[in-house]
């Protein structure tokens, strides 16, 4: 072997353990590199407001249903958690109250849908697909029947702030909030106790029952968080159309679980990386955002993004060995 | 749970709906339209008197001429300019034919135009990324046809910072919301929905005379301003109308699969059914073969929406009474016009007059070279 | 040691369960007092587990009543149970896979600071400190999936230990420990006892039994056959009350071995799993491979079976080489494959028996490409005769049989292939004295009709009742194959430690 093969070697092999090892972000930057390779305007700043924007609301959703798949469930309440949000804010602020009151209302209701989730699947062992794909034909049912099929407008001109409106540095509010939810969920999952227990009943349920760990009261704990944050992230979406709609997000859940499987969180449950999940949104945004600049058809974006998905867990499988 | 089971319990509350929120009907609109439709109903039979000319155009033709020559300002553009245009979806016919119609414009104007859509016919948000997406790639112009009358209202205002002109051809936005945002785009009023429901319905209703009948209505995406618009229209022609019973009205999403279930559904409950008007032709289309199946073909009146190829097969066939058409093709190019004079800053027409009618089977042989 | 009733730190009394079809706790009494190792022994499926999975608030008692100091108590869940001070390292190892090791020793007892922040490093330190008193080493920031058996036997171990309860039950803690991880264990036992603790000991091996315990209840059918101090009773009584009968002490027939090699292995390896494997088996001889844990069984039993596909070396039956590079390979040449871990990887617990017996041999019960279930019915019947699996009915399902009779039926798929070799990994383990017997008498039954076994094993008591020669591995290498009339006991052991 000559000197040159070598190091041909040896770079070949840094190259590719470091793929190995960072697998998603490596991809994220080499996709972002093609991007403004192809593209003018990928890496102007309106455009990264744009990513930043349209990823906030996946982002956020993602880490709920990061919680739900790490405690060995899953959660299809997604679209219409965000949906009834909307709708109950708007009908809120219509009937008069402030928008605070509003927004806190939207959230609570939020979380009740989330803790029934949680309370269902746990009390009753419904198994989690089922019992949240219940909840999601209800809920959005309930949404076409309290808003009439209509779209609530009316909402006050500064709820806009709340979506696309700029906060600090020139960011969107959309942007901070985000930023805040992985923070606070970061810690939540990996350093609180709410965390271990979710990853201990994903696990092996047997084995945190036999410590002493209450099922119930923590299922219920983790589908109402994430049920939380569908709602924050419905504010978002609100924000952004400045209308409620009974029909917001639709089909929006398997985008959510696409986003948190590229991001390594295991389907059978007991492991979640919070930054896979927020890297794989941003996979998800920066791939639909970068195809749509250079032109492509909606339909192969999809096609695409599909491809992405199936290399994507591939890779991972090839890393778990 | 099944499908069954599901549409049912959507019946249930749908009945109990309707039971519960009658719909006020505008009622002043309606004895325009009425009268509307009886002028445009009689204009084509005049034309069809006068066959004998030499290159005589056809109606399509006709009309196609008269859309343009209402374009009272029209230059031919300077420049190659760059036209972005957002649809609803591209796996309806209508918008197909819509899609064609931005693209002959472009060929024969010598500009270029991209055509994107969002993933399904009702993801507001995605339309809404698509849009914004659209905006940072640097477009002279683009044209909006948004899902719902506010889901592209955001990217119009981040389109006004960043300088691309912004046009509405449907008249779908809410202005009211955008002036209050401050945010500009230019607005030519094309589509009313509320007339096209109206039209068909009322096809249905002088069908069935006096003796009147049981009828329903079939609904695209709740919500969605065209759904919302005809819907409207079509109940407030059945019951203008003598001894109509309106049994039904559902959502099916634009989609053929749903509204074939909804419609053996309604078939089930009422096999006297006499009348059906649908929100668009690719759902009537799937009502015709639920009809067909229940071996009711004939006794069933369907109007559609859109006019699309299929539609005009099926009224010759019989299996459908008829549809509101109203050339997508046309109004792409006009669409495409209208955004250019925009660019050059020409006036643009307050709104303009589209032709709408609902073609039965006695004027379907006019309409062979409708698109 | 007074019997008093002041004494008594946990007491069960007239404990009824059942589950559908069968009593599994009948009319049992059973108590502990401060300071005592008190054993628990009995057939599988005698009731022991079912009993401590009661005390421990895993399984509701239907009738009866437990008493913690004098005090009745309501266990609703394991959360009740904890907090009246019990511990449980039950029978199968039960951990958060995901989790490392210091997190499973403190699995919801962490160390948090102001209430809500896990202090994982802090908790690392204290968890290898557990470790170090048990003589154990192991990396407290491994993954706890990645870990071999008895590693994980011993975090759950560490794990109860750790807790200072005065009440511990261990089912069978000792099943995958080697020698020195046994001496340990004891000794920790021992002084927890003397320090007040009482503990609840289940095992299938009676002198650690007799070792150990202060006291011993034994129970058989559900029922409490008695309960004896230490020194009342001996070996043979003990399984006399286990098994009602006299156990035949069987000596080994002189069986004449054909001397046909079956089955040839050479140069056989497969890189840091097994080095080197050569050896030759007979028709109708059964060859043992005996070694501690860690020593290669496992590995070489399935080089030879194709789970793991060999790097080199070659497989020959019959004299004729032949390439197994699956499992599929394996059984096409008649070679089957009894695993260590039955209840995953030799069954299908949510089958019945019929099912599991004929799984992946469906051409035997088809007619005209559909499952025949007469057919399907009377092969399940014939095997349940023969290997006398205890049952109420065919399509009893695998989950509710004693591990004994899961075992059968396990074999009984195999014989349906009709192997010519059999290959065993550990099979007896779990299983009690009685059914052990059992098992044993089917080998030889096996080898007299000319099918050839090997049998992987870490007891030498059973190597020496079954094998005619034994293969001794250490370190994934084989040191020597030798007949067992020419060794001695010692000299193996010396050759496998």
């Amino acid at each position: 072997m000559t000197e040159k093969t070598k190091t041909i070697n040896i770079t070949g092999m840094k190259i590719g353990t470091f793929f190995k090892e960072k697998g998603l972000i490596a991809a994220f930057i080499l996709m972002c590199a093609l991007f403004s390779f192809l593209s003018p305007v990928f890496l102007s700043v309106s455009n990264f407001l744009n990513i930043a924007l349209q990823s906030a609301a996946l982002i956020i959703m993602g880490i709920g249903m990061s919680l739900t798949i790490a405690s060995g469930g899953i959660d299809l309440s997604v679209g219409a958690v965000i949906a009834l949000t909307g709708i109950i804010m708007g009908l809120m602020l219509t009937a008069g109250f402030n928008l605070v009151v509003s927004i806190l209302v939207g959230l609570l209701c939020g979380v009740l849908v989330g803790a029934i989730n949680g309370f269902i699947i746990s009390k009753f062992k419904v198994t989690p697909f089922i019992a949240t794909l219940a909840t999601y034909t209800m809920l959005r049912a309930i949404a076409l029947i309290i808003s009439d099929g209509r779209p609530i407008y009316g909402f006050p001109v500064d709820f806009r702030f709340l979506g696309s409106g700029k906060l600090f540095f020139n960011l969107p509010t959309a942007f901070f909030i985000a930023l805040a939810c992985i923070i606070i969920f970061y810690f939540v999952i990996e350093h609180t106790r709410i965390g271990r227990n979710a990853l201990a009943i994903g696990g092996n349920k047997e084995a945190a029952r036999l410590s002493g760990i209450n099922l119930v009261i923590n299922t219920i704990t983790f589908y109402a968080l994430a049920a939380l944050l569908y709602s924050i992230a419905g504010i978002i979406y609100t924000a952004r159309l400045n209308a409620a709609e009974p029909i917001a997000a639709m089909g929006v859940e398997l985008e959510v679980i696409a986003a948190t499987v590229l991001g390594g969180t295991r389907m059978e449950g007991g492991y979640t990386k919070i930054s896979g999940t927020v890297t794989g949104a941003l996979v998800l945004a920066v791939l639909r955002n970068g195809l749509t600049l250079l032109g492509v058809q909606s339909y192969y974006q999809q096609l695409t993004i599909g491809v992405v998905i199936v290399l994507a867990v591939l890779a991972n499988q090839i890393r778990k060995k | 749970m099944s499908k069954k089971v599901l549409i049912i319990i959507a019946l249930v509350f749908a009945l109990v709906l309707s039971a519960c929120t009658p719909k006020a009907a505008p009622e002043p609109v309606v004895e325009e339209v009425v009268e509307e439709v009886v002028e445009v109903v009689e204009e084509p039979v005049e034309e069809v008197a006068e066959p004998e000319e030499e290159e005589s155009l056809t109606f399509w033709q006709e009309m196609r001429a008269d859309q343009f020559a209402q374009l009272v300002h029209f230059e031919t553009p300077k420049e190659n300019y760059k036209i972005g245009v957002v649809l609803n979806t591209l796996v309806n016919p209508y918008w197909v034919a819509f899609a064609d119609g931005y693209k002959q414009a472009a060929e024969d104007l010598n500009v270029t135009v991209e055509l994107q859509v969002p993933q399904t016919e009702g993801d507001i948000a995605g339309q809404l990324a698509v849009c914004e997406s659209m905006v940072t790639a640097g477009y002279d112009a683009i044209v909006l046809h948004p899902i719902t009358g506010t889901n592209l209202i955001e990217c119009i205002i981040k389109a006004n910072q960043e300088g691309v002109v912004m046009i509405d051809t449907d008249g779908r936005i809410d202005k009211a919301m955008v002036d209050e945002l401050g945010g500009e785009y230019f607005r030519v009023p094309i589509e009313y929905f509320f007339d096209q429901g109206f039209l068909g319905a009322s096809a249905i209703v002088e069908k069935l005379g006096s003796e009147g009948g049981k009828v329903a209505v079939i609904e695209g995406i709740a919500g969605a301003p065209n759904s919302e618009g005809r819907t409207a229209g079509a109940k407030a022609a059945f019951e203008a109308g003598e001894n109509i019973d309106l049994v039904a009205s559902h959502n099916a999403d634009f989609d053929r699969s749903k509204a074939l279930s909804i419609a053996q559904d309604i078939l089930t409950a009422h096999p006297d059914l006499a009348g059906v008007y649908c929100a668009n032709d690719v759902m009537c289309l799937a009502v015709a073969e639920a009809v067909d199946e229940a071996g009711l073909r004939g006794q069933v009146l369907i109007v559609g929406n859109d006019f699309i190829a299929d539609a005009l097969t099926a009224i010759n066939e019989g299996r459908m009474y008829g549809s509101v058409a109203f050339s997508p093709f046309v109004r792409g190019e006009v669409s495409l016009r209208l955004a250019v004079m925009a660019i050059q800053g020409n006036e643009l027409p307050a709104e303009m007059e589209f032709l709408t009618i609902v073609v039965t089977p006695d004027i379907a042989d006019l309409m062979d070279d409708w698109k | 040691m007074s019997i008093t009733e002041n004494n008594s730190l946990l007491s069960m009394r007239n404990i009824v369960k059942s589950y559908p079809g069968v009593i599994a706790v009948n009319d049992v009494d059973f108590d502990l007092r401060h300071g005592e190792i008190h054993g628990l022994i009995g057939a599988n499926g005698a009731g022991k587990s079912t009993l401590v999975k009661i005390m421990y608030g895993v399984e509701k008692q239907e009738q009866g009543e437990i008493l913690i100091n004098g005090n009745k108590v309501d266990f609703r869940n394991p959360i009740d149970a904890i907090s009246t001070g019990i511990s449980y390292v039950p029978q199968d190892v039960t951990l958060a896979p995901t989790l490392n090791v210091a997190q499973n020793i403190f699995l919801n007892r962490e160390y948090v600071a102001g209430g809500v922040y896990i202090k994982d490093k802090l908790m690392e330190r204290e968890a290898k400190k557990i470790l170090d008193g048990l003589s154990v080493d192991i990396d407290v920031k491994a993954r706890v999936d990645r870990l071999k058996v008895s590693d994980k036997q011993m975090v759950a171990i560490a794990n109860a230990i750790s807790r200072n309860s005065p009440i511990m039950i261990f089912d069978e803690p000792t099943a995958s420990l080697n020698e020195n991880e046994i001496i340990h264990l004891f000794s920790t036992i021992v002084n927890l006892s003397k320090s007040g603790v009482g503990i609840v000991f289940i095992s299938h091996r009676l002198d650690e039994i007799f070792q150990l315990c202060d006291r011993t209840t034994i129970m058989r059918d559900g029922e409490k056959k008695g309960t004896f101090s230490r020194g009342e009773i001996d070996k043979e009584t003990v399984i006399n009350l286990m098994i009602g009968r006299d156990l035949e002490t069987k000596t080994q027939d002189n069986v004449v071995i054909r001397e046909k090699p079956m089955l040839t292995i050479e140069n056989l390896s497969v890189s840091n799993a097994f080095s080197d494997a050569n050896l030759t088996v007979n028709e109708g001889e059964i060859l043992g491979l005996f070694g501690q844990v860690g020593s290669g069984r496992t590995e070489l039993l399935q080089m030879i079976f194709g789970a793991v596909k060999a790097d080199e070396g070659k497989i020959s039956i019959n004299s004729n080489e032949v390439k197994i590079n699956s499992p599929i390979d394996a059984i096409k040449n008649n070679i089957g494959f009894v695993t260590e871990e039955r209840k995953t990887q030799g069954l299908i617990l949510l089958l019945n028996i019929e099912d599991n017996i004929s799984l992946g041999n469906w051409k035997k019960v088809e007619k005209l490409f559909l499952i025949n279930k007469t057919l399907k019915n009377r092969t399940a019947q014939n095997f349940i005769k023969n290997l006398q699996i205890v049952t109420t009915s065919s399509k009893q399902l695998v989950n509710n049989l004693s591990g004994g009779n899961q075992q059968k039926v396990v074999l009984a798929r195999w014989l349906n292939h009709n192997i010519k070799v059999l290959l065993l990994d550990e099979p007896t383990k779990g299983i009690d004295v009685g059914a052990k017997e059992q098992l044993y008498d089917l080998f030889d039954e096996l080898s007299k009709e000319g099918i050839s076994i090997i049998l992987a094993a870490s007891e030498l008591a059973e190597i020496k009742r079954c094998c005619h020669r034994v293969a001794i591995l250490k370190d994934k290498k084989i040191q020597k194959i030798v007949s067992l009339e020419k060794i001695s006991d010692k000299e193996i052991l010396s050759l496998a430690m």
